[in-house]
């Protein structure tokens, strides 16, 4: 990936490299690749779609930490915080435009329109997360069509363009897009879980982020039920320039030792139990099985 | 205001409202300014792919997403470089939004491409987008003088439309056009009100190098120049493409004044 996104402007370069240097989980690439293993495996073409995956991914991020005026990701100084806001926008330009060149190495005009299609829903639901910022009035369907946007069908395209980029049959095709969602649904669900419970060594930022950007996610919405929490959550909600960390212990505390942290995650233990029975309509090999297995990991995951 | 017939003047109209409808979010339209949409390159791409003997809607498709392009690199243009600790809530706002438009924006260049399943224009216009932003790097943090970030402008401005045109027509033909985007680029700037991210860094540069004229007088003075070199290459270029040079160059010029500068 670094040999790919190879830029002439020096500073450029080291922008673009920043994130991969910083790691990640690589999920979207590891899909792609076990979903290429249920058609006709050819490594170049799969990599090619598992490699553009990951960088319109990374992309993205570079990007959000714009949006989120982060100072770091994954422990790391952002490109943002290293460098501007200005060299962001342009090193994650230059990593989308990058991957869109790689990508039209694979002449699957169908698999160009699905990720295209993903990515443009992508940025409606990271427009739409910005107009529910700090509205606490919002069902846990909004959050959930923000989720799928969000997250759920980026991971859900890795699947089925992997499948096609192999041949795979249509049904598995299917079922490979469903599978995706669905852990796509549960991985942000129980990423949004984490930013309460997890430490700021594990998350690599301040736990509570969400909250202070004022981002409804599950654990807050269901909190909400109660609704003393709620008036108090609407009441600081009000004047956003005010909060900081300090103020909003009080609400993550709430939240952690309320049953909303235990309810969002039944719900996202769901969403894998809906992950596994579509992975039932895939023929039993051992990729299969891996597949299972990063479903019940994530099921699992505390970071 | 562009120098044109009714019927190009319907024809651009039409093909405006085609690229905002397809722009059409509810929220970014409810919270961002509209953005500005170059009449000059619009009719440059129409006179292109007019002649590149292309359907209709294969032609319309074209304009529309490399103009989206255009606006999306424009629009990540406008990110302010560092965060203001005091930002308020609105700017806030108007900082997020902007950079998810201009990557929405872009998105939808890839859709279109997508849909008509022209994956080589997709990588041809890739290609120039990639090199768009390393331009942009050395435009905003590495040029020295005025001329040295007019020449990285001018390759800057006419990128995208030559990989366009690269597949219809010998690039070297419309060489001697280089200085259209220019022109344009620079009347658009000296149609705004407020400081842009052009005026910004080239009043930066004028500073740092001591030198005795404004931002709007530098500007002036290149328009004149880059004028000046495209009225002496009208003759040399394609007639099609001469034909919309001198409606560019015809701003706020008499007409029989441009024939005497052709001599």
């Amino acid at each position: 990936m670094t040999d790919i996104i190879r830029a002439e402007h020096p500073v450029l370069e080291d922008a673009s490299v920043q994130l991969l240097r910083a790691g990640g989980k690589r999920i979207r690439p590891v899909f792609v690749l076990l979903s290429g293993k249920f058609g006709t495996y050819e490594l170049p073409r799969i990599q090619t779609v598992a490699v553009t995956l990951e960088l319109i991914h990374m992309a993205s991020l570079v990007h959000d930490d714009v949006i989120d005026d982060a100072e770091l990701r994954r422990g790391k100084p952002t490109v943002k915080a290293k460098w501007d806001n200005k060299v962001a926008m342009y090193a994650g330009d230059y990593i989308f435009a990058r991957s869109l060149e790689y990508l039209s190495n694979l002449k699957e005009p169908r698999a160009h329109q699905i990720l295209s299609q993903t990515i443009v829903e992508l940025c409606i639901g990271e427009v739409e997360q910005i107009r529910d910022k700090y509205r606490i009035e919002q069902h846990v369907k909004d959050y959930l069509r923000r989720i799928r946007r969000k997250t759920a069908i980026l991971i859900a395209a890795s699947s089925r363009i992997g499948a096609i980029a192999s041949g795979a049959p249509l049904a598995y095709e299917r079922a490979l897009y469903r599978y995706g969602y669905y852990v796509g649904m549960s991985y942000q669900i129980i990423d949004d879980v984490l930013d309460f419970t997890a430490s700021e060594a594990d998350l690599g930022k301040p736990a509570g982020g969400d909250l202070l950007q004022g981002n409804m996610t599950l654990p807050a919405l269901l909190a909400c039920e109660d609704d003393a929490f709620r008036e108090r959550l609407m009441k600081a909600f009000r004047d956003p320039e005010q909060l900081n960390q300090e103020k909003l212990q009080p609400f993550i505390q709430h939240i952690k030792s309320s049953d909303a942290i235990e309810r969002s995650l039944a719900m996202s233990d769901r969403y894998l139990q809906k992950a596994y029975q579509e992975l039932d309509k895939l023929p039993p090999t051992r990729d299969r099985n891996t597949l299972k297995q990063i479903a019940r990991h994530i099921g699992k995951r505390s970071s | 205001m562009i120098v044109l017939s009714y019927a190009s003047m319907e024809e651009l109209h039409t093909l405006r409202k085609k690229i905002e409808n397809r722009m059409q979010q509810a929220y970014l339209d409810e919270n961002l300014d509209i953005p500005y949409v170059d009449d000059y390159k619009l009719l440059l791409l129409q006179t292109l792919f007019g002649q590149a003997n292309l359907p209709d809607k294969q032609q319309t498709d074209y304009i529309v997403t490399i103009m989206l392009i255009q606006i999306a690199l424009d629009t990540h243009d406008l990110v302010i470089r560092k965060t203001k600790a005091d930002e308020t809530a609105d700017e806030r706002v108007d900082r997020q939004l902007t950079v998810l438009a201009g990557t929405y924006y872009s998105a939808l260049y890839y859709k279109i491409l997508a849909e008509l399943e022209d994956i080589d224009m997709v990588a041809l216009l890739a290609t120039a987008i990639k090199e768009i932003n390393e331009q942009k790097m050395v435009l905003y943090y590495d040029t020295a003088s005025a001329a040295e970030f007019f020449h990285i402008l001018r390759r800057m401005e006419s990128t995208l439309f030559y990989a366009a045109a690269s597949p219809f027509i010998k690039t070297k033909e419309l060489e001697p056009l280089v200085d259209y985007f220019i022109i344009s680029r620079l009347n658009q700037e000296a149609f705004m009100n407020e400081p842009t991210p052009i005026t910004i860094r080239l009043g930066i540069i004028l500073e740092q190098n001591q030198s005795t004229l404004t931002v709007t007088e530098a500007i002036n003075q290149e328009l004149e120049e880059a004028s000046a070199r495209l009225t002496r290459n009208l003759r040399t270029m394609p007639q099609v493409y001469a034909a919309a040079a001198r409606k560019l160059l015809l701003q706020g010029k008499r007409q029989e004044e441009l024939y005497l500068e052709e001599g």
